[in-house]
């Protein structure tokens, strides 16, 4: 090894065609050098062949990113569609596999692509700016129509001289030792300032987003367009010229009946046909033992207050309102018992439904509070009392 | 230039063809044979039914083999491809026998044609509905069962002009003359160019091979409505005539691949077809695989996403508990397992992963055929029983059997290679990437 | 020589073979050393000046750029109210000019990618270029999805990103599976693109003599020095690239099918809808590659490297998915009557006949009819001839569009329903702004990176194979 090897990075050789470079390559592999290269405006076919160059690992890695991206879209998918803010569109499963493959496929081929392009690079040491190589005005055929051969310096096997003339021996058109750059090879000062500017000012719209997420605001939020927060439509309350009575809200019209309160079964609804109460309990009404625990129920809460659990009407009001009648703070009357033969026998079915949904006398209506389905189960409990004459209770 | 002739000079079949010829046929008739014995046995009519849909099945899966060949050589000749001279004989002579393979379906007349077994129902429609009202059955309580069979009614009586029988053998009559003067004319052309002083017959090919694979989509796509689709009435799906394309293109590369194999191991062609060709056809049988898995999925999940009986009773009828595990098979087997494995280049140029590849994928094929066919014997989402069975598979190995028979018959007399083709030099120094 | 290989053929048959044209002509027409390819493409982005016809299309381009900024504006600031859209017809000239804009974009890939695949040689003169038309025409696409959901600056809400309603995408839709699809796609293709420009732009740098050229191509060169083991890993990445680009086009236009086909719509419902839509799509890329193509080649001096017979095999292309797109037509007219569907024959009849039956008649009479003029090998070589068919064919596809999306919307199920559709002037202008930014975007390219990809060109001729293969 001769003295100033230290200042040269290798040599390069020109040659003028695909076959002189084939031929070339072949003898340079020959002579055992490891740490050479070819420069080509192109692939040449049968150069890898001929430098012995080992097939890469790329497919590898780029298929493992693609199955990475199946996975990950999959998991996305289901995740989010169906486990985190599970969405039901028409009915579709929450996990919907035919529905995730168009999503699927697409990251498949974005990581895998992805993939390519950067590993590629990585693995090609590239951006490689400023390469001894690129500072020899000759070396700028090899982008054009020339094919050189490269031999490092660090190769064990170099040494300047004989290298030189082992390539000259194989017709080069040229051969040039290449020198090592004399100035360390850096960015320019204005690209590295500029860099870290970028960088700095592009961490500031997420800061600003982040701040804005974590400090609670008393001011309304920033609608660069308005339009959604001032919308022009009616409100209740609101003021129109655009009706005589200048009131947005509106009553329905009259006779207009809402979606299922059209309660055209009278007997059912208010337990009169016409102007005569119904008899019996109208056949709309399925009588079962569990309507009649419904009844016990209901009567246990809204009835035996005042008409006590077993109907003789001693309840707990009408004992406070006697008290307070003894001293003369309310006028009262007692409830009738609900055994009386009058109530038995002579007051019907529907009779019985009407009171408990227009009250009598000191009794409230209780329209408001029980429906009509459980007004009927109080009925038939009553019914059932009466036959009973036993106390009621649980 | 001499020793180079050598390189063709093992592509004679000789008389590896008759004894090919002779296996092919004693299997095609055995397996036919086994199958009709299995099916006809003991007088049971659904076993009977059972037979002629499996036989359908399998014939339908040889005739779009041979399809396939076809198109192969059509387009061939389109795109004047080099890499696939050597291989194209194979092509010419399977598709050359397309009229031949064509009267296997002839059976299938006896189920078109009589009333003793009903394969394709429109058929048999005015018989049917007659049976069923004079039989007397009480109208179903069931409104819903009630519009669904008056609008099947409906569906029938709409279709009639051209769901009828007349109309269906005139259909096919035309098809037969379409495939039968292509497939003569693609055949013929490319033996006589082995010898033809100038290259009048390749360019006559190549003149004719744009209009002829229009026709020849056309006839394929309604000869698969005719005989598939159509055996449920009321279906319909446009892409089903390019699935149908899928299959038998991709089978039609699993083929050659074997048919090549099998003719290189018995010391035919041993240099004219490299791992590069191998690489070729392995790789059309991939991108081929991978259409078929497209158009599968589109007809699936349009059909799933728009949620509209009309279309999707077809699939729940093949997503019933008896076919299930079926459907599975055919998205894994034929889809996402040789996605995988054939992706690999290695695969694909290894002597003896590819041509196993191209068997599966052949079988796969099969599986396909069968699972469009078979479940429309008894419609049913909530069917329970699969019948697949010994018959079933005897069919496919005895239509498999007439299939090589025919090829290796018609292999016998004329080089195994177009000798004559001009691009025969750059197929012989065909090197992949 | 036309054909290489093992000599199998008598050298005499071979020149007979030549003699009645059965080879095809060779690729590069002229001086086709390696230097001469350099420089005329070259020569391109290095001249002092460009073409005065470069002026006239640039400034052209930029007007109706311009015009299609003052449009979005308006309709950001007014609402999408500014478009002719009405109830039935809620889709209409925006989603029209994304599926045609994305239908053109697929070409590119089409001839980078699949023709690559195939390794079909004549692809090398085309494909930076169309690649590049690939790029912009996907940025003209993605545009008009992106300004038409009315608020879009809410339009990150498309992205599975965490937002401030906790919510996340429906990934049930096809409308995010194109979200999807669209930005894999640009992204894949830009990097593609890129990717094939590095060695090019090596070559620009070394010719470079201002410092301001030698910098900037030289930045996105990346040191790029032509060293084989360097080119052996990026053949690798390029193929696989290709290989998964080609299935990339497939999935896109088929996912800009299904946002019509899940529905169901008459007319929109259909089995056959993706590869119809990618056949269309690789059909009127194609005509968009010729419409660009012929006055480029004339313009910026490329004729021996854009031949004739580039221009028949595209005009062949064209063809052959001009059938595609045919059968599609033929397949769903048959099932329309086959389905007994009253709704869908209507449909059918609806489209010749109905209020939009001057749509549908442009649509065949450009798409199915003019291209059958290239069965005539003397129309596909005429350079007028093909450039006219070009035009009627994009014409005919952006009527395709327009046929399938509006007519299907505007009669569909019920009659009390149906509703005309007329475009506002704020719909032509921009969709005639959209061709602004896409041209002002190709004019650039034009001028200052290299049209045809100079190493892959040199890759097919003669001399770059050797004697010893």
């Amino acid at each position: 090894m001769s003295g100033n090897n230290d200042r040269i990075w290798g040599v390069m050789a020109e040659f003028e065609s695909v076959d002189q470079i084939l031929h070339a390559a072949r003898e340079v592999r020959k002579a055992g050098f490891t740490k050479w290269d070819c420069h080509t405006p192109f692939p040449v076919h049968g150069l890898d062949d001929a430098m012995e160059v080992r097939p890469t690992r790329l497919p590898w890695v780029i298929l493992l990113m693609g199955a990475i991206g199946v996975g990950s879209a999959q998991l996305m998918q289901h995740w989010m569609n169906g486990v985190d803010y599970a969405f039901n569109i028409s009915g579709k499963p929450l996990i919907s596999w035919p529905s995730s493959i168009p999503v699927t496929f697409e990251m498949m081929v974005l990581f895998a692509a992805f993939t390519a392009f950067f590993a590629m690079w990585i693995a090609n040491d590239l951006p490689r700016w400023f390469h001894p190589l690129l500072r020899k005005p000759r070396f700028a055929r090899a982008t054009n129509d020339r094919f050189f051969v490269s031999i490092e310096a660090r190769d064990p096997q170099f040494d300047a001289q004989r290298t030189a003339d082992f390539l000259r021996g194989l017709h080069a058109a040229s051969v040039e030792t290449v020198e090592m750059p004399q100035e360390k090879a850096a960015l320019p000062s204005f690209i590295k300032r500029s860099i870290v500017v970028v960088t700095c000012a592009a961490l500031v719209p997420p800061a600003m987003i982040y701040n804005a997420r974590h400090e609670p605001s008393a001011r309304p939020p920033i609608n660069l367009v308005p339009d959604m927060d001032d919308q022009a439509k009616f409100r209740p309350q609101g003021e129109t010229s655009l009706f005589a009575d200048n009131r947005m809200s509106r009553s329905p019209v009259a006779g207009t009946v809402a979606r299922g309160e059209l309660r055209e079964d009278s007997a059912y609804w208010t337990g009169m046909i016409g102007e005569r109460f119904v008899d019996k309990v109208p056949a709309s009404v399925n009588v079962t033992p569990a309507l009649l625990d419904r009844g016990q129920q209901r009567y246990g809460i809204y009835c035996a207050p005042c008409h006590d659990y077993s109907g003789k009407g001693e309840g707990t009001v009408n004992q406070a309102a006697i008290a307070l009648a003894e001293v003369g703070k309310a006028a009262w009357t007692k409830p009738a018992s609900l055994h009386d033969e009058r109530i038995r026998l002579q007051v019907t079915d529907g009779e019985l439904f009407n009171t408990i949904t227009k009250g009598k006398n000191t009794m409230p209506g209780y329209a408001a509070q029980i429906g009509a389905e459980d007004r009927w189960a109080i009925v038939l409990y009553v019914r059932a009392l009466q036959l009973r004459q036993q106390p009621a209770g649980r | 230039m001499s020793d180079n002739r050598n390189i063709l000079a093992d592509c004679q079949a000789g008389d590896l063809a008759g004894k090919t010829a002779r296996i092919g046929l004693a299997v095609g008739l055995l397996g036919l044979a086994g199958g009709a014995a299995l099916g006809y046995a003991g007088n049971d009519h659904e076993r009977q039914t059972q037979f002629w849909f499996a036989y359908l099945a399998a014939f339908f899966w040889m005739l779009t083999i041979g399809l396939g060949t076809m198109l192969f050589s059509l387009v061939a000749h389109l795109v004047g491809a080099h890499w696939s001279v050597t291989v194209r004989r194979l092509a010419e002579i399977t598709q050359a026998n397309l009229p031949i393979l064509c009267l296997f379906g002839l059976p299938l007349l006896y189920p078109l044609l009589t009333d003793d077994v009903t394969v394709w129902r429109w058929a048999h429609a005015g018989d049917a509905g007659h049976a069923a009202a004079e039989a007397g059955h009480a109208a179903p309580a069931d409104l819903g069962r009630q519009l669904a069979e008056t609008e099947h009614h409906r569906l029938a009586a709409h279709k009639r002009p051209y769901l009828n029988v007349t109309f269906l053998l005139i259909r096919f009559a035309i098809y037969g003359c379409v495939w039968w003067l292509l497939s003569r004319y693609y055949f013929k052309g490319s033996v006589k160019q082995d010898t033809a002083a100038d290259f009048a017959p390749t360019r006559r090919m190549r003149k004719w091979s744009a209009p002829s694979v229009i026709i020849f989509a056309l006839t394929i796509t309604f000869a698969s409505f005719d005989l598939l689709m159509s055996l449920d009435e009321a279906w319909f799906s446009t892409i089903f005539g390019v699935n149908i394309f899928a299959g038998a293109f991709m089978s039609c590369f699993a083929w050659l691949i074997l048919a090549t194999k099998y003719l290189q191991s018995r010391g035919r062609m041993t240099q004219v077809v490299t791992a590069e060709h191998y690489h070729d056809l392995g790789k059309m049988m991939f991108a081929f695989t991978c259409f078929w898995g497209y158009t599968a999925f589109s007809q699936f999940m349009l059909m799933w996403y728009a949620n509209m009986p009309e279309e999707t009773h077809w699939f729940k009828d093949r997503l019933s508990p008896a076919w299930l595990e079926w459907s599975w098979l055919l998205m894994f087997g034929h889809f996402l397992v040789p996605f995988l494995g054939l992706m690999s280049r290695h695969v694909k140029r290894h002597k003896f992963a590819l041509p196993l590849w191209a068997g599966y994928m052949l079988l796969m094929h099969w599986v396909d055929m069968y699972w469009i066919v078979m479940p429309n014997m008894n419609p049913s989402p909530t069917a329970e029983h699969n019948p697949v069975g010994a018959m079933d598979l005897l069919l496919l190995v005895g239509m498999a059997g007439i299939l090589v028979w025919a090829t290796a018959r018609r292999a016998a007399g004329q080089a195994l290679v177009p000798v004559g083709d001009p691009l025969l030099d750059k197929c012989l120094a065909h090197k992949n990437v | 020589m036309a054909s290489h290989g093992s000599g199998v053929l008598d050298p005499a048959r071979v020149k007979q073979a030549e003699a009645e044209g059965i080879y095809p002509p060779a690729l590069v027409r002229g001086r086709d050393d390696f230097a001469s390819l350099t420089e005329t493409v070259c020569r391109v982005s290095e001249a002092k000046r460009p073409p005065r016809e470069w002026y006239l299309i640039f400034g052209c381009a930029l007007a109706l750029l311009g015009c299609l900024g003052v449009m979005i504006i308006h309709l950001i600031t007014k609402g999408v109210g500014v478009w002719g859209n009405n109830q039935p017809v809620a889709w209409a000239w925006p989603i029209v000019n994304f599926v045609f804009w994305v239908g053109i974009g697929h070409a590119g890939t089409l001839i980078s990618a699949i023709l690559f695949l195939l390794r079909q040689g004549w692809r090398t003169a085309i494909n930076r270029f169309a690649e590049a038309m690939t790029i912009f025409a996907v940025i003209c696409a993605g545009m008009f999805p992106a300004i038409h959901v009315g608020r879009i600056w809410v339009i990150y809400w498309v992205f599975p990103i965490p937002n401030q309603m906790s919510m996340w995408p429906n990934f049930r839709s096809p409308l995010l599976w194109d979200v999807f699809a669209v930005s894999t796609y640009f992204s894949v293709s830009l990097l593609f693109w890129y990717m094939g420009m590095v060695p090019d732009l090596a070559t620009l740098r070394d010719r470079a003599v201002t410092r301001a050229r030698r910098f900037w191509y030289g930045l996105f060169s990346l040191g790029w020095n032509g060293s084989n083991r360097q080119w052996h890993r990026y053949e690798r990445a390029y193929l696989i690239l290709a290989a998964l680009a080609t299935p990339l086009v497939l999935s896109v236009h088929s996912v800009v099918s299904f946002d019509f086909a899940v529905s169901q719509l008459p007319g929109w419902h259909s089995t056959i809808f993706p590869p119809y839509f990618v056949a269309g799509a690789i059909f009127s890329g194609f005509a968009m590659v010729l419409s660009l193509a012929i006055p480029a080649r004339t313009l910026f001096g490329f004729k021996d490297i854009i031949t004739e017979r580039h221009v028949e095999l595209m005009c062949k292309v064209i063809m052959a998915t001009g059938m595609m797109v045919g059968y599609a037509y033929a397949m769903e007219f048959f099932m329309a009557w086959y389905s007994g569907n009253a709704y869908e024959g209507f449909t059918f009849i609806n489209r010749a006949t109905g209020p939009y039956w001057w749509a549908y008649w442009i649509m065949v009479s450009c798409n199915v009819i003019s291209p059958q003029i290239f069965w005539w090998k003397k129309a596909r070589t005429n350079m007028l001839l093909v450039f006219i068919v070009s035009i009627f064919v994009n014409i005919g596809m952006w009527f395709e569009r327009f046929v399938i999306v509006v007519t299907s919307l505007n009669r569909d199920f019920l009659p009390s329903s149906w509703h005309y559709f007329s475009p506002t002037w704020v719909d032509v202008l921009t969709l005639a702004g959209s061709f602004g930014l896409f041209f002002t975007f190709f004019m650039l390219f034009c001028r200052w990176l290299p049209q045809v990809a100079i190493a892959e060109i040199k890759n097919i001729t003669p001399a770059a194979h050797g004697g010893a293969h």
